[in-house]
């Protein structure tokens, strides 16, 4: 089991993994290549702002390096806003109106629609970041006994973006969640769909903090 | 001629938004908070440069020089000898200490807010969504250096003035709460108002070393606003339907446990009911009741990680949620046994 999250959890920070690669950049300049990695470690991280700053650095250094070049448009992409001065752009620009950060699906990553509770949606809003919790029957077996099934729950999925919610009138009801997910990940959300009972739970803003975590079971608890 | 004209008037209009802002959040204010807080921790260091004692100023209208009053000066050394707090770390702190950490993240808080300022008037322009993170980190941080001032009983510190900044520093809470609101809709000119209103406290704050100490209530300090209750970092903000009765007498701010009633598979293998304590000491953020008893509430927790997993098993698994309200002060966790009528019967 803990190989499972394991290997889940390595998924998570491989979201960006594809997209970028650090050693095939063209660019001469090794300082703008140093200051490209430590900003993608923070892009992986969910730290956009730092990232930004890095890149951004990056780019007086070197301004044709490519992989900076993408990333500042990546960035752009994902924390677009309405106005030029953007946050992840951190332009130092006159002041304009100011605009709620319009989240979008981005290259590269899917926008992915989960059914939940009106209850697990109530409190959810566009741009948030959540851990995708699973409940399911797990076969377990101990030795020399026979095989039995047991209702666990595991993180599946850790500070992933919340782009839409849909909140049913009433909690009673069924409601939506759409997260950006990388394709990876979203194949596990459609098996934990499938699978168990989906839990959503909300982060603090500016927590990107990934955790190993040890899957929750009552006969665990009670042993 | 006519062309010179035009240009003044479109100057005019492309300054106007930038104007209006100035209006409710000017920057010579949020300079003058910046520049009182650090002159203030300053006065609390371990050895304050010379210059400080006598401090030219722009900030104190007519005053062109600002002068560290006596009976401050007096009351230093006794302030930064004063150990009135231990660390979970060990480490500990003077009660000059105490003090500085919240006037440090006053004057982070005025030196971030310069940054939303215009460029124009020596900001960098950046919208405020681009500083949430940090905006919260302060209020966080604000919020625990306040409690940890009002733990260590300094109301009668700054020679008996501790009470009344303790109050301005609650009022400031109020302001934080409502900037770090206006961030995430976002709302401008909400934002700007608190922030002004956050930074005249700042500078209400500085004035009160230089006055006679003010009027206020005797005894403990007591919040006379609570900050509202949020979701921490490290933390989830768990969401758990509820029946309609148990959502109805629960507040935001409240801690309390969660029971769940569920089937367990004995020795036997037969199957029998049991009641646990699944949690406990858990913060209440929010509560959704339903407008009677017997529709559905919905209540969201503040839970560490592992908390949250075994929060949404309960959900999936129990027949039952019930959470139980604990009073104000009382955090005390305790190892509880299953609760089953078999072993009640026996």
């Amino acid at each position: 089991m803990k190989t499972i999250i394991a290997m889940l959890i390595a998924v998570v920070f491989l979201a960006a993994g594809p997209a970028f690669s650090a050693g095939e950049t063209a660019g001469g300049n090794k300082e703008a290549q140093q200051l490209y990695v430590t900003g993608l470690k923070y892009f992986q991280a969910g730290n956009y702002e730092k990232a930004g700053a890095e890149w951004r650095s990056a780019s007086v250094l070197d301004p044709q390096n490519p992989d900076v070049k993408q990333g500042l448009e990546r960035l752009r992409q994902l924390t677009k806003t309405d106005t030029p001065s953007g946050a992840a752009q951190g332009a130092e620009q006159p002041d304009k109106a100011e605009a709620a950060p319009s989240y979008v699906v981005v290259k590269g990553y899917r926008g992915t629609t989960l059914p939940v509770g009106g209850d697990q949606a109530l409190y959810l809003k566009k741009g948030d970041r959540v851990d995708v919790l699973v409940t399911f029957d797990a076969k377990m077996q101990d030795k020399g006994k026979p095989e039995r099934k047991e209702k666990i729950t595991a993180t599946i999925l850790q500070n992933v973006v919340v782009l839409n919610v849909r909140r049913p009138e009433k909690v009673d009801d069924l409601g939506a969640v759409e997260l950006l997910l990388n394709p990876v990940e979203a194949q596990y959300a459609a098996l934990s769909i499938a699978q168990g009972d989906i839990h959503i739970v909300l982060r603090a803003v500016g927590d990107v903090e990934l955790h190993p975590m040890e899957m929750a079971s009552f006969r665990k608890l009670i042993q | 001629m006519k062309l010179k004209l035009t240009v003044l008037m479109l100057s005019a209009m492309l300054a106007a938004p930038a104007a209006g802002r100035c209006a409710v959040l000017p920057a010579e204010e949020v300079g003058c908070a910046s520049e009182d807080m650090q002159v203030l921790y300053y006065y609390l260091a371990p050895e304050p440069g010379k210059d400080l004692k006598e401090r030219a100023t722009k900030c104190h209208g007519s005053k062109t020089t600002l002068t560290m009053p006596g009976w401050l000066e007096a009351a230093l050394p006794a302030m930064r000898e004063r150990k009135v707090w231990k660390d979970p770390d060990g480490e500990q702190l003077s009660e000059a200490q105490l003090w500085q950490t919240a006037f440090s993240i006053l004057y982070e808080l005025a030196a971030t807010t310069q940054k939303t300022l215009p460029v124009p008037e020596g900001g960098a322009g950046l919208p405020i969504s681009a500083l949430e993170t940090q905006y919260n980190d302060m209020r966080l941080r604000f919020i625990m250096s306040v409690d940890r001032i009002a733990r260590a009983g300094l109301e009668s510190s700054f020679d008996g003035r501790g009470t009344a900044m303790l109050y301005t520093m609650n009022s400031v809470m109020e302001r934080l709460d409502g900037m770090t609101s206006a961030i995430t809709k976002p709302d401008r000119d909400t934002f700007d108002r608190n922030a002004a209103g956050a930074l005249k406290l700042t500078r209400d704050l500085f004035s009160q070393v230089f006055e006679a100490p003010r009027a206020a209530p005797a005894g403990k300090f007591k919040l006379k606003y609570t900050p509202e209750a949020r979701i921490l970092p490290g933390y989830r903000g768990v969401s758990l339907k509820v029946a309609g009765s148990q959502a109805m007498f629960l507040e935001s701010g409240e801690r309390a446990d969660v029971l769940v009633t569920f089937d367990a598979v004995m020795g036997s293998g037969s199957k029998e009911k049991v009641t646990a304590t699944i949690l406990q000491n858990v913060s209440i953020v929010k509560v959704f009741r339903p407008a009677s008893p017997s529709g559905s509430g919905v209540v969201q927790l503040l839970c560490n990680p592992n908390e949250a997993q075994y929060a949404a098993l309960s959900f999936a698994q129990a027949n039952n949620i019930i959470i139980v309200r604990r009073a104000p002060d009382d955090t005390e966790l305790r190892p509880m046994e299953i609760a089953s009528l078999r072993k009640l019967f026996k």
